[in-house]
């Protein structure tokens, strides 16, 4: 029985190692999606924490009026990390509705809204 | 088949051998650069983290902070990067108050708790129900199972009351469990860490966040109109800036020597119950 001994070519082979090359250089390129997405969590993160700061703020003027009920003043923030507030309250039979709304610095990441309402004190 | 016995030439293998250099080159560059890459977003995930565990737990710890006239201020000692206050670990309402003994009612509509109350370190306060303000006891004895006086499960807290203590307090009163913690800043060379202790035990100081940042830890206390707060009985607010660093300790290859990043958050945190 004659054995087939035909192995690669030269050329063969390197055609294998540049595709190989091609195939990690693109998976590397998958780890620009994940940073971006860290980045948008890091910034989603940063809106939580300024209206949760800002609904204490204004729940706390709120109180300071105490007996009376005259709803926190309105306003815009832009804050160190490039997340801009506006937020604004409005007085309704007893109680005061808050209306707070972020936006990231990045595209990445969504602008978020905090609709509450506080009963006067 | 005629098998070919002819070789390569050695021009064809220098060419060979110079194309899979270059590859090789390319794949170590863009495998190196994601994985220092990689790294650089896994620390700075671990440091956003630490900010955001470290912003949790001093919310946690001063949204249920309040003050009356009897049971004094929950919030025992302000410092520029140091607090320690009553966290309450359980909450419920008394069926029953009799003095060397408080009955809670145990129904789970009724009490709430983050672990079950422990002789010697913790506290218990009970709001009086003929005028708005706590009384403070200790608790001396391990709480047990009992009935209210109406038959439903009770949890019995045995506390150091006799009956004038009691004035007040009785079915209906509501009831706070708590111990005294310290939340502070702390070195431990040759980081800084954030770090939370139990002032009713001999336990160290356990860390909780970091590392952080020389001055990471910045608390600025407020009265209800935004002045500065000095003594704890007129804190209604405390503004909060945290500042974490990056590790870097043992950085391989590229990481080698990189100095840590820094990044910080502020927050705002209102008491819960404002003097």
């Amino acid at each position: 029985m004659r054995v087939h001994r035909a192995g690669f070519t030269l050329l063969e082979v390197l055609f294998a190692l540049l595709v190989i090359t091609l195939g990690v250089v693109g998976l590397a390129g998958t780890l620009g999606p994940l940073a971006a997405l860290a980045a948008a969590g890091r910034a989603q993160g940063r809106v939580a924490a300024v209206l949760e700061s800002r609904m204490d703020r204004m729940r706390l003027e709120l109180f300071a009026s105490a007996p009376g009920c005259v709803p926190p003043g309105s306003g815009t923030q832009l804050h160190g990390d490039g997340v801009v507030e506006v937020w604004s309250a409005t007085a309704r039979a007893g109680m005061v509705e808050l209306l707070i709304a972020a936006q990231p610095p990045r595209t990445g990441a969504r602008p978020d809204t905090l609709l509450s309402t506080l009963a006067c004190p | 088949m005629p098998l070919s016995r002819r070789g390569l030439s050695l021009l064809e293998l220098l060419v060979a051998l110079t194309l899979t250099g270059l590859l090789a080159m390319l794949t170590l560059n863009v495998l190196a650069h994601g994985t220092l890459h990689l790294r650089d977003r896994s620390e700075r995930m671990a440091q956003e983290q630490s900010l955001r565990s470290a912003s949790s737990a001093l919310r946690a710890t001063l949204e249920s902070l309040g003050h009356d006239s009897a049971g004094g201020a929950d919030l025992l000692t302000q410092a520029p990067a140091a607090l320690s206050a009553r966290a309450v670990r359980a909450a419920g309402v008394l069926c029953s108050a009799t003095p060397g003994l408080l009955v809670a009612r145990a129904d789970t509509a009724w009490w709430r708790a983050l672990r079950d109350p422990v002789a010697g370190r913790d506290s218990v306060l009970t709001a009086r129900l003929d005028r708005p303000t706590w009384a403070r006891f200790d608790l001396v004895a391990t709480p047990s199972g009992t009935r209210c006086p109406d038959g439903t499960p009770g949890i019995a807290l045995p506390v150091t009351a006799d009956s004038l203590a009691l004035v007040g307090v009785g079915s209906g009163s509501p009831l706070r469990v708590y111990e005294n913690v310290e939340l502070r800043l702390y070195s431990s060379s040759p980081d800084q860490w954030l770090g939370l202790r139990l002032l009713g035990t001999t336990q160290a100081i356990q860390p909780f966040a970091g590392p952080m940042a020389a001055n990471g830890l910045a608390l600025s206390y407020q009265k209800v109109d935004g002045s500065p707060a000095l003594f704890t009985a007129e804190v209604a607010a405390v503004a909060v800036r945290l500042a974490a660093l990056t590790e870097r300790a043992g950085g391989l290859g590229l990481a080698r020597g990189r100095a840590p990043r820094l990044d910080s958050l502020d927050a705002f945190v209102a008491l819960g119950n404002p003097p």
